[in-house]
């Protein structure tokens, strides 16, 4: 894992976003673009990556805005196609993804340029380079690029931002909260309200939580259960709070980063689960993976009169991509692929069912209590025995199952 | 009105106080990149 000692309960965190606050509101126009452009670099500077880290990452974003002007000027699909794959390649090779170890020698590879954050930035610039593609994207500036990619808000762990919605808040076309103390007020208590979660709550599942370190072949059952579950909510917490700091800050600032969660562990199912856990990724992946791969597949021969197959088809490469981009080991990838099949078991179960009893009475069915409390247990226990794979590599997961088959 | 400040005031002074009582110092991000 890559590791940061940045904290946002620091005094220079807290004074970063408060100048950052007061700048943003005292200037206009180009000043207040440099001023967020300094505040930005000076947190990837100082703060967050040292600087090789900030220099390598300023880079990777600029090559992308390269690649987005030329993708902008010549409509071709091929120019995307080409932009992209370079783009991915150079993404996995800073980010040092394991397979490479067995396609290039030890020598060229570094861990020196895979930086905290890399892959969130990769998923806003390749929508920027998609969107530009397209013709929706909007204005291209350099400095709203910039700080787009580089806003300190959403830089370390996301929530990933459209391109769209941090301009048309950047230039005030959209409000990020209402200008009124209430309102003002509600985002210093979510800031609040997100460190609790962070620094108080997390850590008391963290405690309890499945490590690393975990020695599974002296764990009973129960004692598997409680690990698993204690570290589900330890990841949600530490990661929505963190999420509710930025929100909080970014409202403070005038650009609201998107909302991430919604109460995972209350999803009916697997579907609705990836509405509410990590959400401004699962938009991202349904609209440059899931939807292009659907509507790809649709049109082939062999799948356009199958659109389960095509849907299901769809669903594993977008959860395979998700679990690469949740990190560069076997574990991910598995974890990938555990989803994958988690959604078209679900998608086939719906559309089945569906076909033999109609929407309405599936609809009605669903509405009952008894039958959302089973969904909810089970989405619950799914998803987080698959949250595993985040914590324990390959070969410790073959052991724990090489137990469990003992059991 | 008053009274919906108040209330966000004294939120803010609870989490502030469970914070400086209860938080620990040193926090692992778990989403940084794995």
């Amino acid at each position: 894992m890559i590791q940061t000692h940045f904290s946002i309960m620091s005094v220079e965190f807290i004074s970063l976003s408060a100048v950052a606050a007061i700048l943003l509101a005292v200037f206009s126009g180009l000043t207040r673009q440099i001023a967020f452009l300094a505040v930005n670099v000076f947190f990837l500077w100082s703060l967050l990556l040292g600087p090789m880290g900030a220099l390598s990452t300023i880079g990777f974003c600029l090559l992308g805005y390269v690649l987005t002007r030329l993708i902008a000027r010549r409509s071709q699909f091929g120019v995307l196609v080409g932009a992209l794959s370079i783009y991915i390649l150079l993404f996995m090779y800073m980010r040092r993804y394991d397979f490479l170890t067995w396609i290039l020698p030890q020598s060229v590879l570094t861990q020196a340029l895979s930086t905290v954050g890399l892959s969130f930035l990769l998923f806003k610039i390749v929508h920027v380079m998609i969107e530009a593609h397209s013709g929706t994207l909007g204005p291209l500036q350099f400095s709203t690029y910039l700080n787009y990619c580089l806003n300190f808000t959403t830089f370390m762990m996301g929530p990933i931002q459209r391109y769209q919605d941090y301009y048309q808040q950047w230039f005030g076309t959209k409000e990020a909260i209402p200008l009124k103390f209430k309102s003002h007020l509600d985002a210093v208590v979510r800031v609040l309200v997100g460190l609790v979660k962070v620094y108080v709550l997390a850590e008391w599942f963290g405690d309890w939580a499945l490590s690393s370190r975990t020695d599974l072949r002296a764990l009973s059952l129960n004692g598997l259960f409680v690990k698993v579950y204690a570290f589900y909510f330890y990841l949600y917490l530490n990661f929505s709070g963190y999420c509710d700091v930025m929100i909080g800050v970014g409202s403070l600032l005038g650009v609201k980063p998107p909302e991430n969660f919604n109460f995972p562990f209350l999803a009916r199912n697997i579907s609705d689960f990836w509405l509410r856990q990590h959400r401004s990724l699962t938009l991202w992946l349904t609209d440059y993976v899931f939807s292009p791969a659907y509507k790809w597949a649709l049109e082939t021969r062999q799948l356009g009169d199958r659109p389960l197959l095509a849907a299901n088809g769809a669903l594993m490469l977008t959860m395979l991509v998700s679990g690469l981009w949740h990190g560069t080991t076997l574990s991910f990838l598995l974890f990938g692929i555990t989803h994958g099949i988690f959604l078209i078991i679900y998608r086939t179960w719906d559309t089945v069912l569906t076909r033999l009893y109609g929407p309405a009475r599936v609809r009605a069915w669903r509405a009952k209590w008894p039958v959302r409390l089973i969904g909810i247990g089970l989405t619950f226990n799914a998803t987080a025995f698959a949250f595993i794979f985040f914590r324990l590599d390959a070969a410790q997961i073959a052991k724990l199952f090489g137990g469990l088959r003992m059991l | 009105m008053k009274s919906i400040i108040l209330l966000r005031l004294g939120a803010i002074m609870f989490l502030i106080t469970v914070l400086i009582f209860l938080a620990r110092t040193r926090v692992e991000f778990v989403y940084t990149g794995f």
